[in-house]
């Protein structure tokens, strides 16, 4: 469980920095993607869970 | 007491001076270069959010040796103490003791231990997160894991409760002209935990009055404010996170004063935690000083 939040802390990390990399206009356009990559490490929580 | 205060007031109140230069260079920094505005907010927030989670993780750390050590001495004394408490005999009649609450009150240090700190560190990280990228908000997640871990904590306590009062063999002595006051206060004005205060109180005072006799009243007062030492720790640590964020609020990022404010919330939390095993402590002092009392012939 440790790991899956070291590796959501990461991810948000980057999605914090590329966020102030993009800029406003540009962040609003790249959201959903970046919303799409947390979806799929949440993904990843329930196979964990599941124990697949 | 000013000693205490001092000690968990010492580490926030340098927190408060970091946040209050942190914000005051971000603040020029806005000013000067306007166009890195997104930067200036990033590098504020990790700084000083790495910065404010050091109080509140070593409060959730000092928790994590306390269960720890409670743990470790359960598993040693618990067993003497049933064993001991089945042979004198006693014992049992002597306070109507429920012989289940044994397990009970080390269930209850594992269950806070092994779930509860873990959830409560995961609850802080996940504020953290959602004031670091807005877009991706963690809130009600960390609301959820709060919510339920009040639960447990209200469940336990209601426990205990029972545990103590189901035989009625104890009552409530001290006036209630008193204390009903006090406890309406601090149910009204302590947020979270403050109705967990007061059912400590009731209990406590319930358990202690018909013990007095026994254990003396010195020693109980003495074991009383040891078990809950550690409560007021935490608690003072939360308030004084509230009191940050109300400060920094004027002049600081919306963001930090937001971050502080969920940080005192998730300690109260904490301190709800911290009262069951302060009950655990109080009750285990209390089983021993019967048990010794049994065997000498003075009970």
């Amino acid at each position: 469980m440790w790991d899956w939040i070291a590796g959501l802390i990461w991810l948000i990390g980057m999605v914090a920095v590329a966020g102030a990399a993009l800029g406003p206009d540009e962040r609003e356009n790249f959201m959903p993607l970046m919303r799409l990559a947390v979806l799929l490490y949440l993904l990843g929580l329930i196979s964990m869970l599941s124990g697949s | 007491m000013w000693e205490l205060i001092a000690a968990v007031a010492a580490p926030p109140a340098k927190l408060f001076v970091l946040i209050i230069v942190l914000s005051a260079a971000a603040l020029a920094a806005d000013f000067v270069v306007p166009q890195f505005r997104d930067w200036t907010r990033l590098f504020l927030l990790v700084s000083a959010g790495a910065a404010a989670m050091g109080p509140a993780i070593d409060a959730v750390r000092m928790m994590d040796g306390l269960i720890g050590k409670m743990t470790g001495l359960f598993l040693g004394i618990y067993p003497v103490l049933a064993a001991g408490m089945t042979a004198a005999g006693g014992a049992l009649s002597l306070i109507n003791w429920n012989p289940a609450v044994f397990l009970f009150v080390q269930g209850a240090v594992v269950i806070g231990g092994k779930w509860m700190v873990p959830l409560l560190i995961v609850s802080f990280i996940l504020d953290y997160l959602s004031r670091l990228v807005p877009e991706i908000p963690f809130t009600r997640i960390s609301e959820m894991i709060r919510v339920t871990l009040l639960g447990t904590i209200s469940v336990i306590i209601a426990c205990y409760s029972l545990f103590i009062t189901a035989t009625g063999a104890m009552a409530w002595s001290s006036g209630s002209a008193v204390s009903e006051p006090i406890k309406a206060l601090l149910r009204q004005h302590v947020p979270l935990v403050g109705s967990f205060i007061t059912d400590t109180m009731a209990v406590v005072g319930k358990y202690s009055s018909g013990l007095a006799p026994i254990a003396g009243s010195y020693l109980i007062v003495a074991l009383l404010v040891t078990s809950l030492t550690p409560v007021a720790y935490v608690l003072l640590t939360a308030f004084l996170y509230k009191w940050i964020a109300a400060l920094c609020e004027p002049f600081a990022h919306e963001d930090l004063a937001g971050l502080f404010d969920d940080i005192g919330k998730t300690l109260f939390v904490l301190c709800g935690i911290m009262l069951i095993v302060a009950f655990a402590i109080f009750y285990t002092a209390i089983l021993s000083i019967v048990l010794i009392k049994v065997i000498a012939g003075a009970g």
